[in-house]
């Protein structure tokens, strides 16, 4: 069964003077508790795909239904609260707030959903236990490493035990013996939660450990691998 | 999302830049400090020239003919309470203290041995009943030289500097001339008999001080006077006191006006309101170094802080949640700036409370007609003080409306782009 359901989705920018198509007509079927990686040259439209699946962004045409809610129709802040309550976010750059802790990060998705302070703290501790990173969970972002930075972010995402985790080259900051455990993190992650993970990507091993690949050339799917195992 | 989330992240945020938030806070300290000083004079100077004013020359309330008042500025004799017993009967009965005066001008003329020159000054003359005088007034405490009126009814005691001004000791002959109810001239020659220095410069100044009972011989004043002054609560309503009181009256005697000391030392009122205009012309600086350098600090956080920003508006944080946290962090540097400029200015204020300025010789110099001591103090005024922090902590708030806005104006994805 899809959790995301693309049809005939476009979105044009427009450059100066002249209309940028991103994405010209794109088909997807994205199955619950895939690990589906995103790939394809510069300007390809991968990240504006993903942009248009977290709702960060609104279409020109066709249409995107996430969970069977259709995303198009939706307002700036029914789009927000959408995010709040079913996405989980990764991004390249971790993102991650300075001045509160690794715990303090964690628990932002769910200060935003006005969650219980017990059951927040339960909740962060049990996901910081599971990206490895307990013992750290009182420091500041700024005196970790950057895979374990990357590590805050996953579980940022994870917190709120989304039904989508997008997350926009996630390994592209990191070494890639980090980027492999960064992957591992997600690959068991999305085992163990069943969670659906989408990816842009320009990796190579991000590629090759995606259990589906979409290439993506001038705006259009030029190839799905479909699902691997 | 709870609301002390937002606060406790946007205070949070205020140490990012530690040196920035304390300069935009002390900043607005320093505008604020001068302020709260600049209010606290102001206030001393209003309860200095008030306290003064009905202490030695107006009383809390003064009884008149109703038709005086009109014509206060030539101090007329025939607009004048022709019996003052039953008044003033009337008014023990009640429990005020009350102080019959004639009060008119008079010209001072000195001339030959011992002056060491001769002339003549216009002054207002002020005749009192010694007795009753001291329940209304404290003239008498303030006696510097020689003999009160209670001990010399036959003198003149002059004001301290109007003394000065004519080369005065005690002892030398003058002479007035004054017009006497009617309207003709009369001579009275006197001697000085006292000095008063009152905290009152106008009435160091322009007053010379008779008895009564002279007066009324000279200037055939057949029992009565222009005024009754009365001692009154210094706390309570002068408006409301008198509507009351000159509503009583009208039992006794028709044609009587009761006039307020905000009425009758008017003058000196608009005097101190045409300085608080200065006062808020302070305040429109503060509101300029609250605009100018919290607008900047925000402008400077909102454009750090866009990725972040983006990140939050990407997890679902509403616009209103980011721009209410950002305007809380702006108000929490006004907050903190007003504080400290509260904390700034007590030793200051302790300062101009305790000692103050002393500016009896700028008094001199100027011939200031207004009741000041000439001595410039403080007052501690908990409703300024207090003000000045919520006025800190809104006009921050309010200022950084713009900035907060601006940052809702990029998409999430320009912003999670940026930089």
């Amino acid at each position: 069964m899809s959790i995301i359901e693309v049809r005939g989705v476009r979105k044009t920018y427009r450059s100066g003077e002249a209309d940028v198509p991103a994405l010209r007509g794109i088909d997807l079927d994205i199955g619950r508790g895939q690990f589906l990686a995103v790939a394809g040259p510069s300007g390809s439209g991968k990240t504006t795909l993903l942009n248009l699946l977290g709702c960060l962004d609104s279409l020109d045409g066709g249409s995107i239904r996430i969970e069977g809610v259709d995303i198009a129709s939706m307002d700036k802040t029914a789009r927000a609260r959408f995010r709040r309550e079913k996405l989980g976010f990764v991004f390249q750059s971790y993102n991650l707030v300075p001045v509160l802790t690794v715990m303090e990060n964690v628990a932002i998705p769910l200060e935003l959903l006005g969650m219980d302070p017990k059951e927040i703290h339960a909740r962060c501790m049990e996901v910081l236990e599971e990206v490895g990173l307990a013992d750290k969970a009182k420091r500041r972002p700024g005196r970790l490493s950057g895979g374990q930075q990357q590590r805050v972010a996953v579980a940022r995402a994870l917190v709120k035990r989304p039904s989508l985790v997008l997350a926009d080259e996630p390994t592209a900051n990191l070494d890639s013996a980090t980027g492999s455990s960064i992957l591992d993190l997600m690959k068991a992650m999305n085992a163990k939660h069943g969670t659906t993970f989408v990816f842009s990507t320009h990796d190579r091993m991000v590629m090759d450990r995606a259990s589906r690949l979409v290439l993506l050339h001038d705006g259009l799917v030029v190839s799905d691998e479909g699902v691997r195992t | 999302m709870n609301i002390r989330y937002l606060a406790g992240f946007a205070f949070r945020n205020l140490t990012r830049h530690k040196r920035r938030t304390v300069i935009t806070a002390a900043s607005l300290a320093a505008g604020l400090s001068l302020f709260i000083l600049f209010d606290s004079l102001l206030t001393g100077l209003e309860n200095d020239g008030t306290r003064s004013m009905i202490w030695y020359d107006t009383g809390s309330l003064q009884v008149q003919d109703s038709g005086y008042w009109e014509e206060k500025d030539s101090l007329p004799l025939d607009r004048a309470i022709a019996d003052p017993g039953p008044v003033l009967d009337f008014l023990g009965s009640k429990g005020f203290k009350a102080a019959p005066r004639a009060v008119f001008m008079g010209e001072l003329i000195v001339s030959g041995d011992p002056w060491t020159e001769s002339g003549s000054v216009r002054v207002r003359m002020v005749a009192l009943d010694p007795g009753r005088d001291a329940a209304v007034f404290r003239l008498r405490e303030t006696l510097q030289e020689g003999k009160w009126l209670s001990d010399d009814p036959s003198g003149i005691v002059l004001g301290y500097q109007l003394a000065r001004d004519l080369g005065a000791r005690i002892g030398y002959p003058l002479t007035v001339m004054a017009r006497t109810r009617d309207g003709a001239f009369q001579t009275m020659d006197l001697r000085v008999s006292g000095i008063v220095n009152t905290p009152n410069a106008a009435v160091n100044r322009l007053s010379a001080f008779v008895s009564l009972d002279l007066a009324d011989e000279y200037l055939y004043l057949e029992g009565s006077v222009n005024q009754i002054a009365i001692a009154g609560d210094e706390d309570a309503d002068p408006e409301k006191a008198a509507a009351k009181l000159e509503e009583g009256l009208k039992t006794v005697a028709g044609g009587l006006s009761v006039l307020p000391w905000t009425v009758t030392g008017a003058e000196f009122l608009a005097f101190v309101q045409s300085r608080s205009g200065l006062s808020r012309v302070l305040l429109l600086l503060v509101f300029i170094i609250a605009a100018v350098g919290v607008s900047n600090t925000m402008l400077m956080t909102i454009l750090e802080r866009t990725r972040e920003m983006g990140m939050l508006r990407a997890q679902g944080m509403y616009d209103r949640e980011l721009r209410t946290s950002l305007m809380m962090e702006a108000a929490a540097i006004g907050l903190i700036g007003g504080i400290l400029g509260l904390v700034l200015s007590l030793p200051f204020n302790a300062f101009l409370v305790n000692t103050g300025f002393d500016l009896s010789w700028m008094i001199e110099k100027v011939g200031v007609d207004l009741p000041f001591s000439g001595r410039l103090r403080g007052a501690w005024h908990a409703r300024t003080m207090l003000m000045s922090v919520a006025v800190g902590a809104f006009l921050s708030f309010a200022v950084s409306v713009i900035p907060a806005r601006r940052a809702m104006k990029l998409s999430v994805v320009e912003a999670l782009r940026h930089g």
